[in-house]
């Protein structure tokens, strides 16, 4: 953590120590995103390829993460969540983001002769530069442009990652609030239940 | 296979549906309503949490083309009774005399059927009917008047910063009139500033149909079926409307009606319409004109995100509490038509983050957490921009069929240039509001909201879908409700419109069925 260049303004804050305050459903909700089933779209390779890719496209907010970022997508997958097509795309993002971790194994096989989750980091930040930009091996990348995946896939790693409780609580954001709303309005004025404001900006 | 027989079958439980169902419950007419979605209960189907209450948007295949292709699974669309009035933000305004002349004011667009005055009764109505809280004294009195309820007084510290740089520029701004409650009603408490009114109100303090024209239907003995989706409309020999096929617990079934409501919002109501194309009818039901799907219209919302030395903590409150009406003909003096609105706009951090990474790829990892790390830092202030209709913005369909084996959508949209000079302009408005209230404006986030046009109203069939009731020209026992039926896009928002106008519609289908006898 100590090489990120910006630390969080609230080092004592935890969302979820006031997690016997929401109510019953959405405990439930953040219990089953915290624990999830396990999914049955995602196979293992996927799930190490998938994990391998979000480390090198988030490095920083997995070292702060809680969640199982492969087991809540798998859960969404199977779910049916992901039914709905992309902008621009006539495939579903489901089998956007199950055909471009299949190419992404391929592609780094073809190149470097070993699976992307195990390529060194230096390997696979040059891939995903290559890919992000829409440099796929064309006859890889035929059926899913590696832009597309890439835009796709981040789209849905960034929605679970600030749906993380943990990461709620580094940015100071007070989570659920039913039942007990927010009485305390104007300037400076906070709930108590919510993180404290930060020292530099107390009056 | 069922097969079901009923005066009136109306397809689609949002916005406009509901309340054509909850006046017509209150005649003899027998009554069936559809929705492709469930019948959620705030309390039990509700969360606190974005990720969870996507449920609550359209999901199913969509192809979104053109050059600027439309988001056309979050506030442009809604899944469930209640359609997407039940993750509006709430704030509900009449539309100005100059949005229906737009054509005659301004020469752009076109002229509407149907004047402000015509729409005056039934924005009265709905005010007191969905309970608005507003000003006692709104500075645009044609934009609404007369608030039964009061106006909000627990503003967040974005809208106060907002509200203090339109003070400080000069410009009008005001509490938003909403369909929040206020106070208590009945068994319904007043808003707990809870924030979460884009992910449903757990609390029941928003006013949308579900707990008014739903349970009014309901309560008038209006058959409800949800979780049924309607696959085509089938006519007779006297080519008139008269099967309804929809598909529930993974079967077909028919309904015969002698009134069919279409009220499915603005891309499954042309879809449905072109797909049920017959002999009788090649290019699509109702679609002599050739106009079914064209004129597509959206509304832009784009924000300024600024920082500010002070916690805001934006995520407090309803998200949208205070706006200024004056931009909306701002046109005319600076070089372009029309105009827009602005508003205070709090996002929660899923909205955000997914905002920063589609308005900029480089917005990822590090990039991300630095720009997250400042959230409570940060105020969100919004445009809502009027979008010219253009014929080439249009829904058609493709050859990929979806699991009801009914061809998936294609959505074809770019923005007029008119829509990009009222963006920048309204971009540098929100800008000067933020430094005059003592914020750095640091990112400018492009989005959009709402679906309007697709089945355009007029008095001409050559060029018009429907009449100002929603009747169809070339088949009279077929009426078209809800946004679809817009002429223009203007930049209040259009829902209390579209109650108003289903108000409109419902009356005159009472008296049209009256005498179909």
């Amino acid at each position: 953590m100590d090489k990120h260049p910006k630390r969080t303004h609230y080092p004592t804050y935890d969302v979820m120590s006031e997690k016997n305050e929401w109510d019953p459903v959405t405990q439930q909700v953040l219990f089953s995103r915290i624990h999830p089933s396990e999914g049955s779209i995602l196979t293992p390779d996927m799930k190490r390829t998938l994990q391998a890719l979000a480390k090198t496209l988030f490095p920083s907010h997995l070292g702060e993460q809680t969640l199982s970022l492969t087991m809540v997508l798998d859960q969404r997958l199977t779910a049916k969540k992901l039914k709905a097509f992309p902008k621009g795309a006539n495939l579903s993002k489901e089998v956007i983001i199950l055909k471009g971790l299949t190419f992404m194994e391929q592609e780094a096989i073809t190149e470097h002769g070993k699976t992307f989750y195990l390529l060194d980091e230096k390997k696979r930040n040059e891939l995903v530069r290559k890919w992000r930009s829409s440099d796929g091996d064309p006859s890889i990348w035929a059926e899913v442009h590696s832009d597309l995946f890439f835009s796709t896939v981040s789209a849905e790693i960034v929605k679970i990652i600030y749906s993380d409780p943990a990461i709620w609580s580094d940015i100071g954001y007070g989570g659920p609030a039913f039942p007990r709303g927010y009485y305390a309005f104007g300037p400076h004025q906070f709930d108590e239940w919510e993180a404290k404001p930060h020292g530099e900006n107390l009056i | 296979m069922a097969r079901t027989s009923f005066d009136v079958c109306i397809i689609g439980a949002g916005a406009a549906g509901s309340v054509i169902a909850a006046h017509l419950a209150n005649t003899n007419l027998n009554v069936v309503m559809l929705d492709a979605g469930p019948h959620r209960d705030p309390e039990k189907d509700f969360a606190s949490d974005e990720l969870e209450m996507e449920k609550l948007f359209w999901d199913e295949p969509r192809v979104s083309a053109g050059q600027d292709p439309l988001d056309l699974h979050r506030s442009t669309s809604g899944k469930g009774v209640g359609g997407s009035a039940v993750h509006y933000t709430a704030q509900l305004l009449r539309f100005d005399k100059s949005d229906f002349r737009t054509k005659t004011t301004e020469d752009i667009g076109e002229d509407w059927p149907i004047s402000y005055e015509d729409v005056l009764p039934y924005y009265d109505y709905m005010t007191k009917r969905l309970s608005l809280s507003g000003p006692n004294r709104f500075p645009w009195k044609t934009f609404g008047d007369h608030f039964p309820y009061p106006a909000h007084h627990d503003l967040s510290n974005n809208t106060l910063k907002f509200r203090e740089g339109l003070e400080k520029i000069g410009m009008n701004h005001a509490v938003s009139p909403l369909a929040i409650l206020s106070a208590p009603l009945e068994d319904r408490h007043p808003c707990i500033n809870r924030g979460f009114c884009e992910e449903g109100c757990m609390p029941d303090a928003k006013t949308t149909p579900l707990n008014t024209f739903i349970p009014e239907a309901l309560k008038g003995g209006v058959t409800l079926l949800p979780e049924a989706t309607v696959t085509s409309l089938a006519t007779d020999q006297s080519k008139r409307v008269k099967t309804v096929h929809y598909k529930l617990d993974g079967q077909i079934h028919e309904i015969e009606a002698k009134i069919v409501v279409l009220a499915a919002y603005a891309i499954e109501t042309p879809r449905l319409l072109l797909h049920s194309r017959n002999a009788d009818f090649p290019e699509g039901l109702a679609n002599s004109s050739g106009l079914v799907g064209k004129y597509l219209m959206t509304n832009t919302n784009d924000h300024i995100i600024a920082k500010f030395p002070e916690e805001i903590r934006m995520y407090r409150g309803n998200p949208v509490q205070a706006l200024s009406m004056d931009p909306y003909l701002s046109g005319q003096e600076n070089g372009f038509k029309r105009g827009f609105i602005l508003n205070s706009y709090g996002m929660r951090p899923v909205r955000l983050a997914s905002l920063f990474l589609e308005n900029d790829e480089t917005c990822i990892g590090e990039n991300m957490r630095m720009r997250m790390l400042d959230y409570n830092h940060f105020t969100s202030f919004a445009m809502l921009g009027e979008v010219i209709a253009q014929a080439s913005n249009q829904v058609a369909l493709t050859d990929q069929l979806d699991e009801n084996r009914v061809p998936i959508p294609k959505v074809t949209f770019s923005y007029h240039e008119n829509d990009v000079l009222i963006r920048e302009h309204a971009k540098e408005t929100l800008k000067s509001i933020a430094i005059a209230a003592g914020g750095e404006p640091l990112y400018h986030l492009r989005a959009h909201a709402h679906l309007m046009g697709g089945c355009r109203m007029g008095d001409d069939p050559q060029s018009s879908v429907v009449n100002s009731y929603g009747q169809s020209h070339d088949i009279e026992n077929l009426f078209i409700v809800g946004a679809p039926t817009f002429v223009t896009a203007p930049s209040a928002n259009p829902t209390l419109t579209i109650y108003s106008l289903a108000k409109r519609s419902a009356e005159y289908i009472e008296t049209f069925s009256k005498r179909m006898g």
